[in-house]
């Protein structure tokens, strides 16, 4: 009986002592993004008209930023729980042209550059746990690591992600109608951070560096209106890939 | 000498109970109902849809008063009664009304009915920095015990927002891409809100649930408009204002 409650009670003895349990953090980073299917059809000769342009240059998507924020709480020693909320987009952009004809073979005739953009966004929100290696007893035990902070995290969400798509030509008027595909899907991130902690007295704060890979595959796209895109084939947006940054916590 | 001794030392302990609290770090977050006053805008939308093809399905015309607001703030204490911080919200306004559209009938072409639905939605995020004054933390308050749980605070905000009006229409029947028409503008948002609430702890951590009702003032810059846009030509492009009165919940937590 004695052993068991030992047992039952262990993981209470290693509680923080109402340091630095409570955290806002602050981070941004740049994106990788798999986005195969994607990039297949905006790349496909059959969804735009040849009237357009002369050579179909080959196009992608593949890279993109976001901007995250999230809070978590230190319950354990050397575990942490939260919440964040995050924005992450990207773009391409093709180059176009309309060649307009004069009536008689003298006259030039005039051409109008454009450029078709392609525009992937997503809000995300989720859960997140983190270990935090810079509380455990091996680390502390280095005098020279003390201001260094490293943890590994897990992240587990929900993202709403749109794709916009528009043209837009020098010399004519825009007209901002943009056409707008909805998806939705289950995102996963897993972060490793290291940082360097510029207070660890009533506030403690920190900088420093995360690298992660990141999981968010979507449903088809699809328009209020009931059209996928493109019209005969489905598309999904894969947000997947790698993923470094900075971050900026504060807290108590 | 006396008097001026006991002066001194009632303030000195009134000052040691306002030290108690300073220095806390917390987050905000808040769903509230507001009202806009976007009489000018709806104007001009009935003004549009009068003038189209597209007949009105409906007995009443539905028009955009109000809409959900969404806010998340980051607060510092920075003294007993003030709080500091930065904030961000969204809020928006929808409509959708049913048309329908006939056409065809000339020279002998059948006659074609298509039944539209309209969607407007207007919305704004904001950015900015706020303050509140903590009415539940001066003396008289603490001088009744019944009141110790009840937390009630002045807030006073100031914004940028980014805000846009969108529309679009759908048609029944035909599956289409949705082309929306977006049209951003941009202002300055002031705000104040009282609030009253229930403190649930006020240890180390504290956290405290309650509702907050104030105004808001937020009126953009002009629409844009012009040949290609389908509402708005550039005289009479309206504003979008956002001002009105604004209620709901909001929950504290922090340490």
């Amino acid at each position: 009986m004695k052993y068991l409650l030992i047992f039952i009670l262990f993981p209470f003895t290693i509680l923080s002592q109402n340091q630095n349990t409570f955290r806002i953090e602050f981070n941004t980073d740049f994106r990788g993004y798999e986005m195969e299917e994607f990039n297949e059809r905006i790349n496909d000769p059959a969804y735009i008209d040849k009237f357009y342009y002369d050579e179909l240059t080959n196009i992608s998507l593949t890279e993109g930023f976001n901007f995250e924020m999230s809070v978590s709480y230190r319950p354990f020693k050397f575990v942490s729980f939260g919440i964040y909320g995050g924005y992450q987009f990207g773009k391409v952009e093709r180059d176009l042209r309309i060649i307009l004809n004069q009536d008689d073979i003298y006259t030039p005739n005039d051409t109008f550059p454009g450029k078709r953009m392609f525009e992937v966004q997503s809000i995300n929100a989720g859960l997140n746990s983190s270990l935090l290696f810079n509380e455990m007893s091996f680390w502390k035990s280095q005098s020279g690591l003390s201001r260094i902070e490293t943890s590994f995290s897990l992240q587990i969400g929900f993202g709403w992600a749109s794709f916009n798509t528009y043209d837009s030509f020098e010399g004519f008027v825009d007209n901002d109608i943009k056409r707008v595909y909805n998806s939705t899907g289950l995102q996963m991130i897993s972060t490793l951070k290291i940082g360097y902690l510029l207070s660890k007295g009533m506030y403690f704060s920190s900088v420093g560096l995360k690298l992660g890979y990141q999981y968010f595959q979507t449903s088809d796209l699809q328009s209020e209106g009931d059209a996928y895109y493109t019209y005969d084939r489905k598309t999904i947006l894969d947000f997947s890939g790698f993923n470094v940054g900075l971050y900026l916590s504060i807290g108590r | 000498m006396k008097i001026l001794i006991c002066v001194i030392s009632t303030l000195f302990i009134t000052l040691a109970m306002y030290g108690q609290k300073k220095g806390a770090l917390g987050i905000e977050v808040s769903t509230c109902y507001n009202q806009y006053n976007l009489g000018e805008f709806n104007k001009s939308i009935d003004k549009m849809n009068s003038n189209s093809s597209l007949i009105l399905n409906t007995d009443e015309y539905s028009e955009i008063r109000g809409g959900m607001d969404y806010g998340l703030a980051v607060n510092l204490q920075i003294s007993q009664c003030f709080n500091l911080g930065i904030y961000g919200e969204y809020f928006s306004g929808k409509s959708k009304n049913e048309f329908i559209l006939i056409s065809g009938g000339e020279f002998g072409t059948p006659i074609d009915t298509s039944y539209w639905t309209r969607h407007l939605e207007v919305n704004s995020l904001i950015l900015g920095l706020k303050s509140s004054f903590f009415i539940s933390k001066s003396a008289f308050w603490k001088k009744h015990d019944w009141l110790s749980k009840i937390e009630s605070a002045i807030d006073l905000s100031v914004g940028y927002s980014f805000s846009g009006f969108i529309f679009y229409n759908n048609i029944s029947g035909v599956p289409s891409g949705t082309g929306k028409e977006i049209n951003k503008v941009s202002g300055i948002q002031l705000k104040s809100q009282f609030k009253i609430g229930y403190l649930i702890t006020n240890s180390t951590y504290f956290s405290s649930i309650g509702f907050k009702v104030g105004y808001q003032y937020l009126n953009t810059s002009r629409l844009k408009g012009g040949q290609f846009n389908y509402f708005f030509n550039e005289e009479n492009a309206p504003r979008l204002n956002f001002s009105g009165l604004t209620a709901g919940i909001y929950l504290t937590f922090g340490k």
